[in-house]
């Protein structure tokens, strides 16, 4: 019988680079600043890492496809590296098997590392995707956006709830609202800026019902995790960060080609997560997960996300929203660093840097945006588009 | 492996006006646009079946930045057509400044139209489009 990997693997370093426009470095730098940062606060050489694993999406934006973009940025001595990509649920993909090797027995410490420079492609959203969505392009997905495919999520869920479009805006403007208050105190993001609800709902329509603010930015940036086996753990550092659960969940193609789905959920995410609370030992996750960081490329998908989780009941998570629950001081902090809403979503970096804030929370080194006493912590990393999808939750704990 | 429908066949079709599916000899199910196994039992005893063209409007979106190349404002709406499946198009005819909730729910005739090709699809080809349909 299959046992999962909870508690086998630890995560004793991270690092993250400032996310932006970082016209200053290259993606070889910023693979080596994420490293670095990593390297040393897990308190190892470059010589103890055994294997690597890179994350990386729109491989041809400056970075290259393979894993020799990673092992020649930081001169990885002749180690065995796997490039993955899982669209934007690329990042938590690196890390999944990094702690996957460990977990099996095959190496004792392993770098997971995810950079994308997407910036370089000069273009205000992503680049050109009709190759990478392949035949489905045409069969399925004719001049869609990112942006339009999950405002159709918005609009059903508006149209299922009976919200008036005024309703399901203002509470799409809460979401956004309060990850602006959390970015604009973190050095790492590209956005730092507080916007208020009003601000929000003036802001220019970018696909009905979502406007600027309900999109996450464009940015640049790297961040990597040093794991290793979880009984050594504690010889590097006395507060290490260990793995309950690892979990993904891939569409079957059922959502969009039949009509059991609604359109007003995300259908994997729901197998996810009862795969990553039972893998993980919880057993009700409003009442035992610490804080969260979520896949919120754009506002709506966070409000779903919230139930998708089992947090707020389905149809509910405005009420949520509303009372503040996922406010920096509410009950289940979400996007406690900003997230993509504030850091923007360089895809291969993307799952890491949501796991490099939970770390950091969980530990107590979260500086002026410190949750009081988190024990565990979720990331929800999404990458496609509602009716097609890749859902990759992780769950740690200290 | 025997490919019942090609994407060539499918493709000609739209062209032709036809909308073209796979119905399931198994559970009767109709998987469309076409996929080598049925999408509800996964079964592979597959036969052509001609979609009726007509679906009901479950949600839409006005895209205002559109993907490069694409002139915006357009309508991107899916619908349930009424053999069950759910399928994105544009939804043509209609001014994308008049589009408002009052669309969901609406009777929808399917169409086509030509998309430009890309690097890897070997030149223009046909998508699904949504026109509204008198009640
Ligand atoms: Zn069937």
């Amino acid at each position: 019988m299959a046992e999962g990997i909870r508690d086998k693997v630890a995560i004793i370093g991270m690092g993250c680079t400032r996310f932006g426009e970082r016209w200053d470095a290259g993606s070889e730098e910023l693979m080596v600043e994420a490293a670095t940062e990593a390297i040393k606060d897990a308190g190892i050489e470059k010589k103890d890492i055994q294997a690597a694993w890179f994350g990386s999406c729109f491989d041809e934006v400056n970075v290259g496809k393979s894993a020799i973009p990673l092992s020649f940025a930081l001169k990885l001595p002749f180690l065995p590296v796997t490039r993955v990509e899982n669209f934007c649920a690329t990042g938590t993909e690196a890390l999944r098997g990094a702690v996957y090797a460990v977990a099996s027995g095959a190496y004792d410490i392993c770098l997971a590392l995810g950079s994308e420079k997407l910036k370089d492609t000069g273009y205000g959203g992503l680049p050109d995707f009709s190759v990478s969505l392949g035949t489905k392009n045409r069969l399925i997905f004719p001049n869609i956006t990112a942006p339009g495919a999950f405002a159709m999520m918005a609009t059903r869920y508006f149209a299922k709830y009976g919200l008036s479009p005024e309703e399901g805006k203002e509470v799409l403007a809460m979401i956004s609202a309060k990850s602006h208050k959390n970015g604009a105190k973190n050095p790492k993001a590209h956005l730092r800026k507080e916007v208020t609800v009003e601000q929000i709902l003036k802001a220019p329509m970018i696909a009905w019902p979502l406007g600027l603010f309900d999109c996450c930015g464009v940015s640049d940036g790297a961040a990597a995790a040093i794991v290793c086996r979880a009984d050594m753990a504690k010889n590097f550092r006395s507060d290490p960060v260990f793995v309950k659960s690892m979990q993904i969940a891939i569409s079957s193609g059922e959502e969009i080609m039949y009509n059991t789905w609604d359109g007003t959920y995300v259908e994997s995410a729901k197998h996810c997560a009862d795969r990553a609370y039972e893998e993980a030992g919880i057993k009700n996750p409003r009442e035992e997960i610490s804080m969260m960081e979520v896949h919120d490329c754009f506002s709506i998908t966070e409000l779903v996300t919230y139930e998708d989780l089992g947090i707020s009941p389905r149809g509910k998570a405005a009420n949520d929203v509303r009372d503040g629950f996922f406010n920096i001081d509410g009950t289940i902090p979400c996007q406690a660093d900003g997230g993509l809403k504030c850091f923007g979503h360089p895809i291969g970096a993307s799952g890491l840097r949501m796991m490099y804030e939970v770390y950091k929370q969980l530990q107590g080194n979260a500086g002026d945006r410190q949750i009081k006493d988190p024990n565990i912590g979720l990331t929800h990393n999404m990458g496609g588009f509602p009716p097609m999808n890749i859902i990759s939750i992780s769950i740690v704990g200290n | 492996m025997d490919y019942k429908l090609t994407y060539d066949q499918y493709q000609q079709g739209l062209q032709k006006g036809k909308l073209l599916g796979l119905k399931c000899n198994g559970c009767d199910a109709v998987t469309f646009p076409p996929k080598s196994l049925c999408r509800e039992c996964n079964g592979s005893d597959l036969s052509i079946t001609e979609i009726k063209g007509f679906g009901t409007l479950r949600t839409f979106t006005v895209v205002r930045v559109p993907p490069e190349g694409f002139t915006p404002p357009y309508v991107v709406a899916m619908a349930e057509i009424d053999e069950g499946a759910w399928v994105m198009g544009n939804l043509v005819d209609i001014n994308p400044d008049d589009a408002d909730m009052s669309l969901i729910g609406k009777k929808v005739r399917l169409g086509s139209q030509i998309v430009k090709g890309d690097t890897y699809s070997g030149g223009d080809s046909r998508v699904v489009t949504f026109s509204l349909a008198a009640n």
